[in-house]
């Protein structure tokens, strides 16, 4: 019964959320206008809103946004597959390599927060400059993170449903994959969560350094030719595709386990 | 407040702005002004051998010398498009650049807000192609690539020029000739790296191309235009600065004029004077060999060639860089202070 | 109801001889457990009670297989075991349910993997979810138990995989009194229809002599078996049941001069 008045709220809890948002963007986009027609920054600088909404209609009439959009995603989730598969296999190295965990974690504070795009000219010499090399400069960027949250998850999985497994029989793979994997996983996917917001990170900066093609591209490109309408078009498409991926799928996730596990039951 | 009223809120302020945007000269500012003081100067330049007349006049106090009691400020970039932005934010009055800036700047403010008011150097581009390449005419550029330095920058407007009047079209367009753009250092790279066949890069990086990684120059870009001149950069002003302090800006052209002048009956010494200056800026010196063959290509001069700029930005246009109107640039020339100054040196004014 | 316990054959389920334990303390090897020797017989109920720290949970680890002896050997049914099994299988104090699984899978999780169909799983489990009155519950996640609840979960689960040997490790001590009343009545049900052998460790004396038949008293760290109490009285017995007063102080009395033994050791 309870149950079903929960749901009832966070449905009518999302109108709100979105009654909510609406406003805030549109006294955005209120207070931009303002701003813009007081002349505080030049046109060229500082383009109205219906200026960057024509650039978004150029940008998708002329193909060059969707186009770019998916090139985007397409190296992002090859990088992000890539960076999921190395770093699970390194962190579950550093796991049973004590010293080698031990001193890999020790680096992490400065691995984490290597800034990607410091990536790229290394990726330019060793990779070259073209589609492995970008996907080079996201790996690097996001598969810290991986490695290190599945060192860490799996290190910090209670005992205890370790030894209740082990009682019951369990050991070596079985062990693994049925106990410590979803233990782990909460704590598995906040790592993949911060993975990915620096690998979009990543992606941007290495394509608005060494591309042809793709979003950070149309974002240099607009500068390029001093049009901050597709430059402020281009942003806004970024920052909608990292909210709306993180939003779609790794919170669904996310939330889906916390659920189960009921992380944010309060009673 | 509900919802409702939420969303309703949204709508009329939405609305609103729609409403503003086409009223009012279809989204044009109620006021853009600035009111710059003419006690100083700020100028911008790149250090680099286009802007030669700056380096040198700039970094040891020629410049300011002339301009007495006008204080002068200068800024370094790297990228003429930047330049421009803070050419028109009011970070500075007045710019060296090279033409495709420019006329960018030009046309996105409506032709309002520059002005090129003098040249600064000629020619210095070039077509270089690496040795293992296979290259030896433009018969052999089918299935090649090719970098330049920048999506629609000069060198780019002339490279993509030059395939289509070879007959090639670009992988963007169907056909089989791969242009890529790569800033000029990662070019060097490319080519050592063999990833590359050639490029279409500015000098000093021509001369760098052919010396240090195994490159030759295929076309010389004077080759292509009348007398072997275009212009490669140039001196652009802001409107307003122009209109409320002439002087300034006449005592600056005497300055750049004079600059010029002396570099062109000093060459050798010219060259030592810049290379001291440019390492002062960025800590690093053009081997001396490398610079005396990319001045070979490179003309300093105070003519600002104005018939090859029309010309390549209707290149540009034709590629697509420039909308969809034909650009019009009958205003984006006022020479008018120039020509004051080079009456007054009895020297032979610009038509 | 008056029950008199049943006369049954005398057979050792588990013998643990010689059971010597030390561990590290800051660097220092310190002895726990100084020769434990014990016999269980078949459809005991042992309660091993101590002064805290004395080695009781390492005891019952090692027993289980999750800790190994310095030296000695527990036997079950006259054969060696050094690993953990499902044929000890274990009640921890809290938190060993797998949040991740509903209750009925993690009751079945042992059964999955030892291969048992599917059908017979939902059999089993399902009985002993009846057994501990959790049917409803078959489809709940673990958070949305109460601990009483969760606390009968594991005993479900433990039982489910048809142990030789069911040990518990304190398993009512996070409970509140009433529930813990309620689960020292099941339990001891629990014990009379299953005849399973029972080795459960306390702090709380009258739990010790409300479920146990014979109370085991580890003495102060080094630990070895103090002194063994026979606990011959009717089933099921009740917190209030006056008559085991006499047990209950008879141990107390014992814990107490360890208690003492010990304050006396620390101040020396």
């Amino acid at each position: 019964m309870s149950e079903k008045i929960i749901l009832k709220k966070t449905s009518h809890g999302n109108f709100d959320d979105a009654a909510n948002a609406a406003l805030f963007l549109a006294v955005f986009i209120g207070i931009w206008q303002v701003v813009f027609m007081l002349g505080i920054w030049p046109k060229i600088s500082l383009p109205s809103p219906y200026m960057v909404a024509e650039s978004f209609v150029k940008i998708i009439w002329n193909h060059s946004l969707p186009v770019s959009i998916g090139v985007t995603l397409v190296r992002l989730v090859a990088a992000f597959a890539i960076s999921i598969a190395l770093g699970t296999l390194i962190g579950l190295a550093m796991i049973k390599f004590k010293g080698f965990g031990k001193t890999l974690s020790s680096f992490s504070a400065g691995l984490l927060s290597f800034p990607s795009i410091a990536w790229v000219p290394f990726s330019i010499l060793l990779i070259g400059f073209n589609d492995f090399g970008i996907l080079f400069v996201v790996i690097m960027s996001s598969i810290f993170s991986i490695m290190i949250s599945t060192y860490s998850s799996i290190r910090n999985i209670p005992p205890i449903y370790l030894d209740a497994a082990k009682n019951m029989g369990a050991k070596g793979f079985y062990l693994f994959r049925h106990v410590t994997i979803p233990a782990a996983t909460p704590s598995l996917i906040i790592g993949i969560r911060q993975a990915w917001s620096f690998a979009w990170h990543a992606i941007i900066g290495a394509e608005i350094l060494m591309s042809i093609v793709g979003l950070g591209h149309i974002l240099s490109v607009g500068r390029d030719f001093l049009d901050m309408g597709q430059v402020i078009a281009s942003m806004i498409t970024i920052f909608a595709i990292g909210l709306l991926v993180d939003r779609l799928l790794l919170f669904k996730l996310d939330e889906r386990v916390r659920k189960k596990w009921g992380l944010d039951h309060h009673r | 407040m509900t919802p409702k009223i939420k969303f309703g809120i949204a709508g009329v302020i939405i609305v609103l702005v729609v409403v503003l945007s086409f009223s009012a000269n279809s989204g044009n500012q109620l006021s853009y002004n600035v009111d710059s003081s003419g006690d100083i100067l700020r100028i911008g330049y790149f250090p680099n051998i286009n802007h030669v007349q700056a380096v040198i006049g700039l970094g040891n106090g020629d410049f300011q010398k002339e301009l007495g009691d006008i204080k002068v400020e200068t800024q370094i970039f790297n990228a003429g498009p930047s330049a421009i932005e803070a050419l028109f934010a009011d970070r500075i009055d007045v710019t060296y650049v090279g033409s495709n800036p420019a006329i960018n700047g030009y046309i996105k403010s409506d032709g309002n807000n520059l002005r090129i008011i003098s040249g600064a150097a000629s020619g210095g581009a070039v077509f270089v192609v690496r040795n293992d390449a296979g290259i030896n005419s433009a018969a052999d550029f089918t299935g090649k690539k090719f970098a330049s330095p920048q999506i629609g920058n000069t060198q780019d407007v002339a490279l993509r020029s030059y395939l289509l009047k070879n007959g090639y079209k670009t992988t963007e367009n169907g056909g089989n000739v791969t242009v890529t753009p790569a800033n000029n250092p990662d070019i060097v790279t490319l080519f050592l790296k063999k990833s590359i066949d050639g490029a279409w890069v500015p000098e000093p990086w021509g001369a760098k191309l052919v010396k240090e990684a195994n490159g030759k120059i295929l076309v010389d870009e004077r080759d292509l235009w009348p007398n072997g001149k275009f212009v490669t950069s140039q001196i652009v002003v802001r409107t307003d600065y122009l209109k409320n302090h002439p002087d300034v800006i006449k005592k600056l052209l005497e300055a750049h004029v004079d600059e010029t002048n002396w570099i062109n009956n000093n060459k050798d010494q010219a060259f030592q004077v810049f290379n001291a200056q440019l390492e002062k800026l960025t800590g690093k010196k053009i081997p001396i060999d490398e610079l005396q063959d990319a001045f070979s290509r490179l003309e300093i001069t105070y003519d600002p060639v104005k018939e090859s700029l029309y010309k390549s930005a209707n290149n540009a246009f034709e590629l697509g860089f420039l909308g969809d109107k034909k650009p019009d640039l009958s205003n984006i020339y006022d020479l008018t202070p120039l020509n004051q100054v080079l009456e007054k040196k009895n020297l032979q004014t610009i038509p | 109801m008056v029950r008199y316990e049943r006369r049954r054959f005398l057979t050792t389920k588990l013998q643990a001889r010689n059971i010597v334990k030390h561990f590290d303390h800051n660097g220092n090897s310190v002895l726990a457990l100084d020769g434990i020797n014990l016999n269980v017989e078949e459809g005991d109920f042992i309660c091993i009670v101590g002064p805290s720290g004395c080695g009781k949970s390492t005891f019952l680890n090692i027993i289980a297989g999750l800790e190994k002896p310095d030296s000695g050997e527990i036997l079950l049914n006259g054969n060696q075991v050094t690993t953990s099994g499902p044929d000890r299988t274990m009640v921890f104090q809290e938190g060993a349910l797998f949040p991740w699984l509903k209750v009925i899978d993690n009751v079945e999780f042992g059964l999955k993997m030892a291969g048992i169909p599917n059908d017979e799983r939902r059999q089993i489990s399902e009985r002993y979810l009846d057994m501990m009155q959790l049917t409803k519950f078959a489809d709940s996640y673990t958070y949305q138990l109460s601990t009483g609840m969760k606390q009968r979960v594991a005993i479900a689960r433990a039982l489910a995989m048809d142990p030789e040997i069911l040990l518990m490790d304190e398993p009512f001590a996070a409970l509140d009194s009433q529930t813990r009343d309620l689960l020292l009545v099941e339990l001891q049900l629990i014990w009379e229809r299953t005849k399973k052998t029972i080795i459960f460790v306390t702090h709380n004396i009258s739990e010790s002599v409300i479920l146990g038949n014979r109370v085991v008293v580890f003495k102060n760290r080094p630990s070895k078996i103090k002194k063994e109490f026979v606990i011959d009285y009717r089933r099921p017995r009740l917190a209030e049941d006056e008559n085991l007063q006499k047990y209950y102080h008879q141990i107390i009395e014992e814990l107490k001069s360890e208690v003492i033994a010990r304050i006396k050791d620390e101040n020396l």
